[in-house]
């Protein structure tokens, strides 16, 4: 069991990535609204995405101290996924 | 493979999986393979909307107010998830049971504004056939729903057991059902924008 003071500190923790959360999702918000072209908007927004699923999985979902096997399971799949969008760009994206 | 190198191996394979409960390996295997699924969806939809390219007109019809607030709303239910999480690390049996039971009633709250925006469109005449947006617009926040709901199921049970008093002996289902739980909440956050914002 953790003392009192552990356990009032890890609360305070998982609360705090929570109002990061809600932090950035107002800040996607109001990125779109600002007059920016839409290519640093897109980016700006989907930076934020990547931020707040990392913090998710980091703090929530414990990868910052799991073993070298998790984050390998993990990490293979979104490579995969990657690889499966850099193949598919020739015959979807640029195929007009 | 000598008997050297297959010990070798073995001892690297054992440290690999040493202090790792086998039911969170097997969950990671499951949500691998949902990265893949969630993962062919979103590269389609990137892939096809840049080559076609005249979906904003379409998505200009989505209510990114709701899609906001079911956002807040998700990442607020894997706050009371992990909070129900860290109650059964701490002993706070009345925590469990709270945490869980808010984190249903916010599953509950996201899908109901889901149903309100689906009948929202279709009421303005946008269904799943309407064109290659709403295709994909109801496939993928369908196919999320499902999982959500699926969520939902899990947790009720997990809640079950906490007002039983059992779930104390099998506290690790909580980190495993949290677990699905923020996976369930990260694909959200990468669909939100997609859809909404863009």
């Amino acid at each position: 069991m953790e003392t009192l003071l552990e356990s009032a500190a890890t609360r305070a923790h998982y609360i705090a990535i929570w109002r990061w959360l809600v932090f950035f999702v107002f800040a996607a918000l109001a990125i779109t609204l600002l007059p920016l072209p839409k290519i640093v908007s897109l980016a700006l927004v989907f930076g934020i995405a990547l931020i707040k699923a990392a913090m998710v999985m980091r703090d929530y979902m414990h990868l910052k101290s799991e073993k070298l096997i998790i984050h390998a399971i993990a990490l293979i799949p979104i490579l995969l996924f990657i690889g499966l969008m850099l193949t598919l760009i020739p015959d979807i994206a640029l195929h007009r | 493979m000598n008997a050297t190198a297959h010990a070798a191996v073995r001892a690297v394979n054992d440290d690999a999986f040493k202090e790792i409960a086998p039911g969170r390996i097997a969950l990671w295997w499951f949500l691998a393979s949902e990265i893949m699924v969630f993962g062919g969806f979103i590269t389609c939809y990137v892939l096809f909307r840049y080559a076609h390219g005249g979906w904003e007109d379409a998505a200009r019809h989505v209510n990114w107010r709701l899609g906001a607030l079911n956002t807040l709303v998700l990442l607020t239910s894997s706050l009371t998830m992990i909070l129900a999480h860290y109650s059964v690390k701490a002993g706070d049996r009345q925590g469990v049971k709270t945490f869980l039971g808010l984190t249903i009633a916010l599953g509950l709250t996201f899908l109901i504004i889901k149903g309100v925006e689906y009948h929202a469109e279709f009421a303005e005449g946008f269904t799943p056939l309407s064109g290659l947006f709403w295709s994909f617009y109801f496939l993928m926040t369908g196919l999320h729903g499902l999982h959500l709901l699926a969520g939902i199921v899990i947790n009720t049970s997990l809640l079950v057991m906490a007002l039983r008093g059992t779930i104390w002996a099998r506290g690790d289902r909580v980190e495993l059902g949290g677990l699905y739980w923020h996976f369930v909440d990260v694909v959200w956050i990468f669909l939100f924008p997609l859809l909404y914002l863009t």
